[in-house]
């Protein structure tokens, strides 16, 4: 084949594939650029390292046991119940996530009001921003894992819309989005071309483009050759 | 426009092989999917199962560990185990029936690694390792458990913690280095934002830019044929 000919088939595979290459190294690009811990919104939420007073007073976690014989896990922490620092039982079973006060066993229900506040002291924004509380029971958003349900979702009035999800049963940070992590997710999607649920990596067109696009890179080989190959001729402009 | 075409020759040279990579590795991680990338083939979440008895009381570590964050209770292989988080993030395991800190056993590192397991293979054999190669960012005593399957799957197992750190097979090294040369982060940490490729990144973006705009640029000459 000809320079000429070479040089139509590079022109007609950048058209067929070519843009698909344009779409991987703009979203490459962006996911690059962002440093991860950033996209994750790791800046968005302040650790909270208070400890447990030596002298709480607490029941003993053998109660907890004879209370709930199936509970696969049981922590002492600590959580935001009615606007102050409490002592609580986390109780993990097969059927489900409790909150108990630590010192009476009693089950605590978190309400709106107590998700609202737990959020403003993980919050490092503003304190002023605005926010609404509303609770997911069915119907997970595209941007939360369905396997979170039911989850408390708070959303800040704040430039990057930041979102924090709580677990229903603990008022526990299960994630948190903002719209760099949102761009980062359009991005993902139109990187691995599973327009749908953005997380197939084994799609048959993938593998098509990635195999197609390796030919154009062919074509544009020889078109390089073609330009810097050793000429016996004295040069001429092509 | 002979400037785009310029650009886009010299761009060209530079970043060529490292596309050519790109596309090599992409087409892998497509080929191969999400799970087995993990050396996942064969792995599942440690079931979880009741506590049980607990002898030694709680407040005995509120007394022993100053600063405790949380305090968790849980099953390890059958027996109850402590884990206190101090406000360093710091964790300590502690057996639940004596209150001596936690020790993982090898029958119980082959039990342990037998439950995160779903494939066709028996343990063959359990040696005690510090640390491994293949896994990065551990380096605690623990143990190698390897399945008689046709991957060789091994799971680690922490000692201190009796966790399942993870499963590896033979497929492991080619994912591992195909993930190496993606992201350009040469040590396996996987860290995709170095400096070496938001250069590289840059340039292939260039590199694609120009070639749109002369083919737009062809599109308008109508120099298809």
């Amino acid at each position: 084949m000809n320079p000429r000919k070479w040089r139509v088939w590079h022109r007609w595979l950048s058209l067929i594939v070519g843009l698909q290459l344009v779409v991987w190294s703009i979203s490459g690009a962006y996911m690059v650029y962002f440093d991860l811990s950033f996209i994750h919104g790791d800046h968005l939420v302040k650790k909270l390292d208070q400890p447990i007073a030596e002298n709480t007073l607490i029941s003993p976690v053998s109660w907890v046991l004879e209370q709930n014989p199936e509970a696969t896990s049981v922590r002492l922490m600590r959580q935001w119940i009615d606007g102050s620092l409490q002592t609580v039982y986390r109780v993990e079973s097969e059927s489900g996530t409790q909150l108990l006060r630590a010192e009476s066993l009693d089950p605590i229900h978190l309400d709106r009001m107590d998700i609202g506040y737990i959020a403003r002291q993980h919050y490092t924004g503003n304190e002023e921003t605005k926010a609404q509380v509303s609770f997911i029971e069915d119907k997970a958003p595209g941007e939360l894992n369905s396997a979170l349900l039911p989850v408390w979702r708070v959303d800040f009035n704040d430039l990057p819309s930041t979102t924090f999800y709580f677990s229903a049963a603990a008022g526990e940070l299960v994630t948190k989005r903002h719209d760099f992590w949102r761009m980062f997710d359009f991005f993902w999607m139109l990187h691995i071309m599973d327009y749908q649920d953005r997380v197939d990596i084994q799609t048959w067109w993938l593998k098509a483009f990635s195999i197609a696009n390796m030919l154009f890179m062919i074509s544009g080989g020889a078109l390089l050759y073609f330009h810097y190959r050793p000429r016996k001729r004295r040069r001429r402009s092509v | 426009m002979r400037f785009m075409r310029k650009l886009h020759r010299w761009l060209s040279l530079i970043i060529c092989i490292q596309v050519l990579i790109w596309l090599v590795s992409g087409l892998y991680f497509s080929w191969v999917g999400h799970q087995s990338l993990a050396a996942h083939d064969y792995f599942q979440p440690v079931p979880k199962k009741a506590i049980g008895s607990v002898f030694y009381p709680e407040n005995a570590l509120t007394e022993r560990f100053d600063s405790i964050e949380s305090l968790e209770i849980r099953s390890v292989a059958g027996t109850a185990q402590y884990v206190v988080t101090t406000t360093d993030t710091n964790k300590h395991y502690v057996n639940a029936l004596t209150g001596e800190d936690w020790k993982t056993s090898v029958p119980m590192a082959a039990a342990l690694a037998r439950q995160s397991y779903n494939g066709p293979g028996v343990v063959e054999e359990v040696r005690a390792v510090t640390g491994s190669d293949e896994i990065v960012g551990w380096h605690k005593a623990g143990f190698k458990v390897t399945f008689s399957d046709d991957i060789a799957t091994r799971a680690y197992i922490d000692a201190a913690s009796g966790e399942v750190v993870d499963h590896r097979n033979s497929r492991w090294w080619l994912s591992d280095w195909m993930f190496r040369l993606h992201f350009m982060d040469y040590s396996g940490e996987r860290d995709f934002n170095s400096l070496l490729n938001i250069v590289a990144a840059t340039a292939a973006l260039w590199f694609s830019l120009s070639g749109l705009i002369l083919l737009s640029r062809s599109l308008k000459r109508r120099q298809l044929f």
